[in-house]
């Protein structure tokens, strides 16, 4: 396995508290790796280092060996795609012009450089998730699960390599949630994009992701494979939750909280 | 991408906006203390002759009616464009300042060389530069926020408007006309005021239309745009200094108007969207028939006195801001 995303000595200060210090992960290509931790650990910090939009304070982040910051905005953004928390568009806008956003990229000199690659490009993001019949619709007329997709075919039209994701399935109902995470797996599994998101759901993680970062106590506490990382004794220790083990219908182990542990 | 019936929606909307411009255009050239019928005014546009309408026309009207249109232009798109670098609904040059900048460097270079016009504007430029550069700084505390930018620019603008009526005072047997100056107006602009401006909307315009695409990415938030391969600060501080370009050289002619480039580009944005490839053009052309309109207006409505067109756009601006206020912020 070649890595293809990596952080060394990572850290980051807001001001003068320390939010990450010593950060150490490794991405392998085709990965779909998910960081959990509790509230407040710096889970979106880090996803923002390491898609370059937050200035780390120490050490660096790598895309295939070459520190992100010499590598340009442009060339960056068609190569490493991030949906972060929360982005809004102009009520007005209709979701095929949004898609058309994630073409930004592949403009020079205020102009498109392959209109054809362009459109192609857009179609293919819009067809992956399931937006196609709503191409013509304004956001403001979508849905939340349909807004998400909307927004996830847009970082797709960007043809990334890398795709973090910022908590992709956050006020999502279970359908809608369970259907961003099969496009986000098919993505993977399908054209080979590497995924990094931000899961609150421990079982999520479980259930899709191939390598899990734990986040806690300003650094990477553990990584390693979701079934050898996630066990009742981690959700104690960084969740302070006892948590009861259930077998879900293709025999992993997914975690129920049940009780507060004494913190 | 636009398809079907919203493009068709969109043309008709671009044809009213067309007409309402041209028509505006019309109306100015024909009213006002001498009645010129159109088929008058078109004869003398054809081939003028020497009678007294064709003076009138050629050497009053025509220059008049064009630098209303160029202002209007000029207005509309900084304030669009500002709307849409500082996220914010109730930008416009005159409310947070820029046009204030721009006039205290205009003032200054009439009043010290008073011999180079020409440099009325460039200076304007740098004082509308300097206003915006200064709102950002006292503004900026964790990125952007409307409600700060409205209050910095609230005091730069209340600051550099202080310079700007002490100097008049100081030199009053200098600046001729400061009371129309200070609120607006189009009174006595002829042919040099003409030259003046058109570059500076040519130029202007072509950047922010180049720019368009640039505005709707900026839309999706800093970090998205951010993501998507734009330089963000640099993206706007070179769509700031368009939009000072713009107000500097409408200031340079026409005085401290207010409130045209906060209305107009609200106005387009209603009918034809916030799609900046479409908003831009709207906007150019909606605020090119609200001032020709609006200073066809206060021409003729008080005969024989004539209103400063600012006194108009300021009624009707300052409750549209309060309407927006309410609803926005």
């Amino acid at each position: 396995m070649t890595t293809i995303l990596s952080a060394e000595h990572l850290a980051y200060a807001a001001g003068h508290t320390p939010i990450l210090e010593d950060v150490a992960l490794d991405v392998a290509r085709g990965q779909r790796l998910a960081i959990i931790g509790p509230n407040g650990a710096g889970k979106s910090t880090l996803l923002r280092l390491l898609a370059g939009l937050a200035r780390p304070s120490g050490g660096a982040v790598q895309l295939e060996g070459c520190d992100i910051r010499r590598i340009g905005r442009q060339a960056l953004a068609r190569r490493l795609a991030v949906l972060p928390q929360g982005v809004e568009a102009p009520a007005d806008t209709t979701v095929r012009r949004l898609v058309g956003y994630g073409r930004f990229p592949y403009r020079s000199h205020l102009r498109a450089e392959d209109p054809v690659k362009d459109r192609e490009a857009v179609d293919w993001a819009m067809q992956v998730t399931h937006v196609e019949a709503l191409q013509d619709r304004q956001v403001q007329s979508l849905s939340g699960g349909e807004r998400q997709r909307a927004f996830l075919a847009m970082v797709l039209a960007q043809q990334p390599e890398v795709l973090l994701l910022d908590e992709p399935t956050t006020y999502l109902d279970m359908a809608h949630q369970l259907e961003v995470m099969q496009i986000i797996t098919a993505v993977n599994r399908q054209y080979g994009v590497t995924i990094v998101m931000v899961l609150h759901d421990i079982n999520h993680a479980l259930q899709y992701a191939d390598a899990v970062a734990v986040l806690q106590g300003r650094r990477i506490a553990r990584q390693g494979r979701p079934e050898d990382v996630i066990s009742a004794k981690l959700l104690a220790d960084v969740f302070g939750v006892e948590a009861d083990a259930f077998t879900d219908r293709e025999g992993r182990t997914v975690y129920l909280p049940a009780a507060l542990t004494r913190r | 991408m636009m398809r079907g019936a919203s493009s068709g929606r969109l043309a008709a909307v671009f044809l009213i906006f067309l007409v309402l411009a041209a028509s505006g255009v019309l109306v100015s050239l024909m009213m006002g203390s001498v009645a010129i019928a159109p088929q008058e005014a078109a004869a003398i546009l054809m081939g003028a002759d020497g009678s007294t309408h064709a003076q009138i026309l050629w050497n009053i009207r025509l220059p008049r009616t064009l630098v209303a249109a160029l202002v209007g232009i000029d207005l509309a798109l900084s304030g669009a464009i500002l709307q849409a670098i500082m996220k914010n609904p109730l930008a416009d040059p005159h409310i947070i300042g820029i046009s204030s900048g721009a006039g205290l460097m205009g003032i200054l270079v009439l009043l010290l060389f008073p011999e180079h016009s020409a440099l009325i504007t460039p200076a304007a430029f740098v004082g509308a530069m300097g206003a915006a550069v200064l709102i950002y700084l006292l503004a900026w505390k964790n990125g952007i926020q409307p409600i700060r930018i409205i209050l910095a620019g609230v005091a730069v603008s209340a600051f550099l408007g202080s310079g700007i009526s002490a100097l008049m005072i100081l030199y009053s047997d200098r600046v001729h006309n400061a009371l129309m100056w200070m609120v607006g107006g189009l009174s006595a602009r002829s042919w040099p005021h003409v030259a003046m401006l058109w570059p500076y909307t040519l130029v202007g315009f072509a950047l922010a239309v180049l720019a368009a695409r640039h505005l709707n990415v900026l839309q999706l938030g800093d970090a998205m745009a951010r993501s998507l391969g734009m330089r963000v600060e640099l993206t706007r501080l070179l769509l700031t200094a368009v939009a000072a370009i713009l107000a500097a050289s409408a200031v340079s002619v026409v005085g401290l108007l207010g409130f045209v480039g906060l209305i107009v580009p609200h106005m387009a944005r209603l009918l034809v969207g916030s799609d900046h490839r479409i908003l831009l053009p709207a906007s150019a052309l909606l605020g090119a028939a609200v001032l020709l309109y609006s200073d066809t207006f206060a021409r003729v409505a008080f005969a024989p006195v004539e209103l400063p067109v600012g006194i108009i756009m300021a009624a009707l601006g300052a409750p549209f801001f309060l309407f927006l206020l309410r609803r926005q912020l």
